[in-house]
């Protein structure tokens, strides 16, 4: 897992794309919409929805170089499935520390929500899960090279949009909150294992 | 110590049968080498000595996963960054005598996209000598290579295995010459 977490947390500041390009997707999406002068009621949805397409443009070349250039295939046939999921884990931990957190923090102060731990929580759960599914689609999608199967993902997320609409908007956390906590236990269980099984067949 | 047991291994892609009944015992300290025409199934073979491709016909003791050190078809590095930050990625430390050896001294602080398709081969041909790993797995290690790394590979190969290790290679080129070898040939 060390080592794992240590390439990909190198890899994130050594390429300086990964550094800018979840940042300055979310800005231009975000900026648009403070452009578009919305009223505050749909401060939510333009934070929503520019989270939403960062985490879909990220997710899509997650594995993609990895697949080109052979380095998924070293680490199935070098440690077999276990390097797999150090190798899915510290993708998500860098991830979770360089580009959701920072969209957490942005979205919640343009959003007007005072800055809680909670809601700061609740919205790096909810960016997470977003990721799990998303990375489903590109893993699915990795030897044709196009965006589709990701957006077949989509509609498995909408009771996801309704629980997150909840918290966020209607401000219900209970019940909403755990049901988004179970979805977010399903993403990073079954959809973390969907993944892995897609990624061993891709790279055979 | 016996690594593998390969029992009567065949195997089909889409209902087409690409070889059929392989046996053979790895042991450690042994080159097997095996060849065959294209499409013979080389690669798929050496799949399935690493277990990515699943067959029931092939028993492998449990310490050999972690001992394993695989180079295929692809390199494995990131294109847009050094040779040298390629190898601090992964945590591999290259002793400088190995890149002399290739003649990549004076490359490690080039883009890999910059480098030629023997110099990548070459560079990934470094990291399965300093993987401090006793198997190596290597499909078509010589393609690309010019003649003088083509013999440095060989002795390096050789002396890995006088000193207990285990190479696997498919291999198009010339046979390699060496005492405790066993080829294992997929054709016809």
């Amino acid at each position: 897992m060390n080592k794992a977490l240590q390439r990909e947390l190198k890899l994130f500041f050594l390429i300086p794309k990964n550094i800018y390009l979840p940042i300055s997707v979310f800005g231009i999406i975000f900026v648009i919409f403070l452009v578009l002068d919305l009223d505050n009621s749909l401060n939510y949805a333009s934070s929503f929805i520019a989270s939403f397409i960062t985490i879909f443009i990220i997710s899509e070349n997650s594995f993609k170089d990895d697949h080109i250039n052979g380095y998924l295939e070293q680490r199935l046939c070098e440690g077999g499935i276990s390097d797999l999921i150090s190798y899915l884990m510290a993708k998500w931990i860098t991830n979770l520390f360089f580009v959701f957190a920072p969209i957490a923090a942005i979205s919640l102060i343009f959003q007007g929500h005072e800055i809680s731990i909670k809601l700061f929580g609740i919205y790096v759960i909810m960016l997470s899960t977003l990721y799990f599914f998303f990375n489903l689609g590109s893993a699915i999608s990795l030897k044709r090279n196009n965006s589709l199967n990701a957006l077949l993902i989509i509609p498995l997320l909408i009771p996801f949009i309704i629980l997150v609409k909840g918290i966020f908007v209607d401000g219900q956390f209970e019940p909403n909150f755990w049901f988004l906590f179970a979805y977010f236990i399903f993403a990073s269980s079954f959809i973390f294992y969907t993944i892995l099984e897609v990624l061993k067949i891709q790279s055979r | 110590m016996n690594l593998y047991s390969l029992k009567q291994i065949s195997h089909q892609i889409d209902g087409k049968l690409i070889f059929s009944d392989v046996s053979e015992v790895i042991n450690s300290g042994e080159i097997i080498e095996i060849r065959g025409k294209n499409g013979s199934g080389k690669t798929t073979l050496l799949k399935i000595i690493t277990g990515l491709v699943n067959s029931k016909d092939i028993d492998s003791s449990h310490e050999t996963l972690d001992q394993i050190s695989y180079l295929g078809h692809k390199n494995g590095f990131i294109e847009e960054i050094t040779l040298r930050q390629n190898f601090e990625i992964l945590g591999i430390q290259v002793e400088n005598s190995l890149f002399k050896k290739f003649n990549l001294s004076e490359l490690k602080n080039q883009k890999i996209f910059n480098l030629s398709y023997g110099e990548k081969r070459k560079a990934a041909l470094i990291r399965i000598i300093s993987s401090r790993k006793n198997i190596w797995i290597m499909d078509e290690p010589f393609a690309g290579l010019d003649g003088k790394s083509i013999k440095e590979l060989k002795d390096i190969i050789n002396s890995h295995v006088e000193k207990g290790g285990t190479a696997i290679i498919a291999n198009h080129q010339d046979e390699i010459v060496e005492s405790k070898k066993i080829i294992l040939r997929l054709e016809e």
